[in-house]
């Protein structure tokens, strides 16, 4: 404090007050207080006069520029003038209570300075956080009443991040997570809550589950239980890694499963839980294009299988589509012209969106699969196109398992076929040397390891004429032709046996001969019956022959002394032509006769020399044998008799061909006699006569030309009758 | 028949085993202009040609299940008597069905008895006379 004193103002003042005055100090001490003074008496010379006038007066941190250190600076003060009065009561000095606050007022004005930068600062910050692109949080935690972390709550949250999980800004503050988000993952609250107890930032990319929406994020400790969220938005990549993933796994599981049924559940599996859908189904289109068949969906919680069999007409406004092959995509099917006319039907199935892809072949829509939900959605074209993709894969798994099937069921079917027969079924190698026995063959064979009899060469195992047809065979085969043949063979213990065989070629996959097939059957009774037979059949020509001969001793012994020994000698001769009729037919079991034999055998006995015999390979039944025999008989006793025979350098040439006639085949058949006399036509006609006009078949068709060059007979007859039995 | 009949009627053995056959062989064998000389079995055909020297064509039936195969005999014929001629019928086999005796004739039954007639005449053509 300073005291001034008198009228003098005489200036004094404590030890207190020395620092103040600085350099002035110790001069100041007694002077006037406007020589102690002198920089600033201007300015506190009011204010002394008013105080000597009795008034007091208080200042706050008043400003003086004071150069009490010989430089001038700035100071604050804080001081008060009040009078001290003398005996009287009359005003006698002036005391002055001084406070420097010049540090003070310093510190205040630093402080305010940097309340407004903060402030500024603050400002700028914010108009970052609100112009983010990254979802932001501030959260602090909820903890229970023990202090664990059981919630946390949107303390500050930016515009971005409203927009990123699409919920209305400005109403997360103040409430938690669970509050926003009912039935959130607990691992929003945990993983965050780890972060405060740790002090550990973390990254993460996760889903929010109900909003289907995927996020990277950064949750870093903000201090106490605060802590704070970067969040960027990443469904698009998730999605499309997923959707990669999806197909992948498809690739893994379509290999990896045998099952039809199971390769349509797995595949519908992936499909719905990769695009977090309602429903995935497959179904295979009928050969008719109508029946639509679904062995098993996929079905989220809440959506009924649609499993079952359906017409392609049921799907009315699209089936067009679907039919042609073009995918059907219908984001919602109130909207969509082809459904919005009657949506109950698909509204019924919890289908209010649906994606339908046929999957085509060779022109034909063969498969469909659909994916459905009760929502409307917007497919994106990546979803389009995994929907596409795993169609088509699916598809195709399923062709290659069905054409896996067919291929083990027709080798196990082969297999058991060339089991059960009981034909011996080779494979020869082209050099002829045995590599494969059927079953059924080994045991026809009696052999017991095939081992025994690999390699061998083939044609070695027949007997007589076998080896021969073998070899021949074989080079048929290698020309790409098959052979038929009989031939016996001994088992391999031994047991005498005679086998029908069968060689063809076996193809290669260029299509060249690669191996030859060998089927032998064992007709050993077959062959066996067959000697029997030819035996009495050859017993039974003898006796038939023998009886003819019988025959012919009565007759003739009856009319041997009649005058007409000229008939004796035609009825031996008929029997003859009879009997060479029944040669003939003799050696094929009286069932047919070739032509060319039956004209030998009957003309035989006239001079083989005096016949041209011409003609086509032609075989003939029993009855036609008989009638050309006994035919061709009385042709050739007549030529003896009248015609060409008669003289020494007559002939006869004997013709027949095959000609078809109205779509029927029939025999023609000439006798022409040339080198004769001239033919004249009998005046009487015999039995002879009436033999050659029934013709080949019994019931005519024969033309005779007397000419004068000779005799000429045509006969005809429809081929099917001259064969029949 | 037999305008050039021969002085002396040939003997000609028939060997059938068949008894119609045989008698109407023997008819003609007569009808031929020989005489028939009849045996009923093979055996019975080499003792005859044993007795009758004088025997120069023989006739038989191969069919004769009873005895010796019938071309056996034929061929023992011609081996024992050479100049004897031989003709052969059958049932059973035909001409190119059997390995005739040389100079043997075969005709298959039912016979042409015109066609054997000729054959017996032709064959004995130029025969010596046979001596008493």
């Amino acid at each position: 404090m300073c005291l001034a004193w008198g009228p003098e103002r005489t200036f004094l003042y404590n030890d207190a007050y020395a620092p103040i005055l600085g350099k002035r100090h110790p001069f100041a001490f007694g002077v006037t207080f406007a020589e102690a003074w002198p920089d600033v008496w201007d300015e506190i010379k009011p204010l002394v006069e008013r105080t000597f006038a009795g008034e007091t007066s208080t200042f706050r941190d008043m400003p003086l520029l004071m150069t009490r250190n010989g430089y001038p600076e700035e100071t604050w003060w804080s001081f008060s003038y009040s009078p001290v009065r003398g005996e009287n009561g009359e005003v006698a000095g002036l005391l002055n209570v001084t406070l420097e606050t010049t540090d003070r007022v310093k510190a205040e004005r630093e402080r305010d300075a940097a309340t407004a930068e903060l402030q500024r600062s603050e400002l700028k910050w914010r108009h970052l956080f609100e112009t983010l692109e990254e979802g932001f949080i501030l959260g602090k935690v909820v903890r229970d009443a023990a202090g664990h972390i059981i919630d946390w709550c949107y303390e500050e949250v930016n515009d971005a991040w409203y927009d990123l999980v699409g919920i209305e800004r400005g109403c997360a503050v103040g409430r938690t997570i669970r509050e926003v988000f009912p039935g959130i993952e607990d691992e929003w609250v945990l993983e965050f809550a780890r972060v405060v107890e740790t002090g550990q930032a973390i990254r993460f990319t996760r889903q929010v589950g109900n909003l289907q929406r995927w996020y990277d994020g950064v949750c870093q400790p903000a201090g106490g239980d605060l802590f704070t969220v970067l969040f960027l938005e990443v469904t698009d990549r998730v999605q499309s890694d997923q959707r990669r993933e999806a197909l992948a796994e498809l690739g893994r599981v379509l290999t990896a499963i045998d099952d039809p049924e199971d390769i349509v559940r797995a595949a519908t599996g992936i499909i719905g839980r990769t695009l977090c859908v309602g429903r995935v189904g497959y179904g295979t289109v009928g050969e008719d294009g109508e029946t639509f068949v679904v062995p098993n969906d996929w079905t989220a919680e809440g959506y009924a299988s649609l499993a079952g069999t359906y017409r392609m007409d049921d799907y009315g406004g699209y089936a067009e589509d679907l039919r042609e092959g073009r995918m059907v995509v219908i984001p919602d099917v109130r909207l969509d012209p082809r459904t919005a006319e009657d949506t109950g039907p698909l509204e019924s199935v919890a289908v209010r969106s649906l994606v339908n892809r046929p999957i085509k072949e060779r022109g034909r829509t063969v498969a469909i699969l659909y994916v459905n939900d009760s929502v409307p959605r917007e497919w994106t074209s990546e979803e389009l196109q995994l929907i596409a993709d795993a169609g088509n894969r699916t598809w195709t798994a399923l062709e290659r398992r069905r054409a896996e099937k067919e291929a083990r069921e027709t080798a196990t079917f082969l297999s058991s076929v060339l089991a059960a027969s009981t034909d011996c079924i080779k494979v020869v190698e082209l050099d002829g040397r045995l590599s494969f026995m059927s079953e059924g063959g080994m045991k026809v064979m009696d052999i017991s390891d095939f081992n025994a009899v690999k390699g061998c060469p083939w044609p070695d195992l027949l007997k007589e004429n076998g080896p021969a047809y073998v070899r021949e065979a074989i080079q048929a085969a290698k020309l790409g032709e098959t052979r038929h043949f009989e031939a016996p063979a001994d088992t391999f213990i031994g047991t005498p046996k005679h086998w029908s065989i069968s060689v063809s070629p076996i193809p290669g996959p260029n299509g060249e001969v690669a191996r030859i097939l060998s089927v032998s059957r064992d007709i050993t009774e077959l062959h066996q019956a067959r000697e029997q037979q030819l035996l009495l059949n050859g017993e039974l020509a003898h006796r038939i022959k023998n009886t003819m001969s019988v025959v012919q001793a009565i007759a003739h012994q009856t009319l041997g002394r009649a005058e007409d020994q000229k008939a004796v000698e035609a009825f031996g001769k008929r029997l003859g032509a009879l009997a060479s009729a029944n040669d003939v037919l003799t050696r094929d079991n009286w069932s047919s006769a070739k032509l060319e034999e039956v004209a030998h055998g009957a003309l035989s006995t006239f001079g083989e020399d005096r016949f041209v015999l011409t003609g086509p390979d032609v075989t003939i039944g029993p009855r036609a044998t008989l009638a050309l025999s006994l035919m061709l008989h009385e042709l050739a006793t007549n030529a003896a008799k009248y015609g060409a025979l008669s003289t020494p350098e007559g002939t006869v040439s004997v013709t027949w061909a095959v000609r078809s006639d109205g779509g029927k085949d029939a025999l023609d058949l000439s006798w022409i006699e040339r080198g004769g006399p001239p033919a004249l036509e009998p005046t009487r006609k015999g039995f002879g006569s009436r033999i050659i006009r029934m013709g080949l078949s019994g019931s005519g068709g024969v033309e005779l030309r007397y000419e004068t060059e000779g005799l000429t007979m045509r006969a005809t007859a429809p081929l099917y009758q001259i064969q029949e039995a | 028949m037999g305008q050039s009949q021969p002085l002396k009627r040939w003997p000609v053995l028939v060997v059938e085993d068949e008894p119609i056959l045989r008698l109407d062989a023997i008819d003609m064998v007569e009808e031929a202009g020989f005489e028939a000389v009849e045996a009923l079995s093979s055996a019975d055909a080499i003792q005859l040609l044993e007795e009758r020297l004088d025997i120069r064509l023989v006739y038989m039936d191969l069919d004769m299940p009873r005895s010796r195969s019938g071309i056996e005999i034929a061929a023992a014929i011609r081996k024992r008597w050479p100049p004897i001629e031989i003709i052969l019928t059958a049932a059973y086999f035909t001409r190119d069905s059997v390995r005739l005796p040389e100079r043997a004739e075969f005709y298959a039954k039912p016979i042409n008895r015109f066609e054997i007639i000729e054959a017996m005449r032709r064959l004995t053509e130029g025969e010596p006379e046979a001596s008493a």
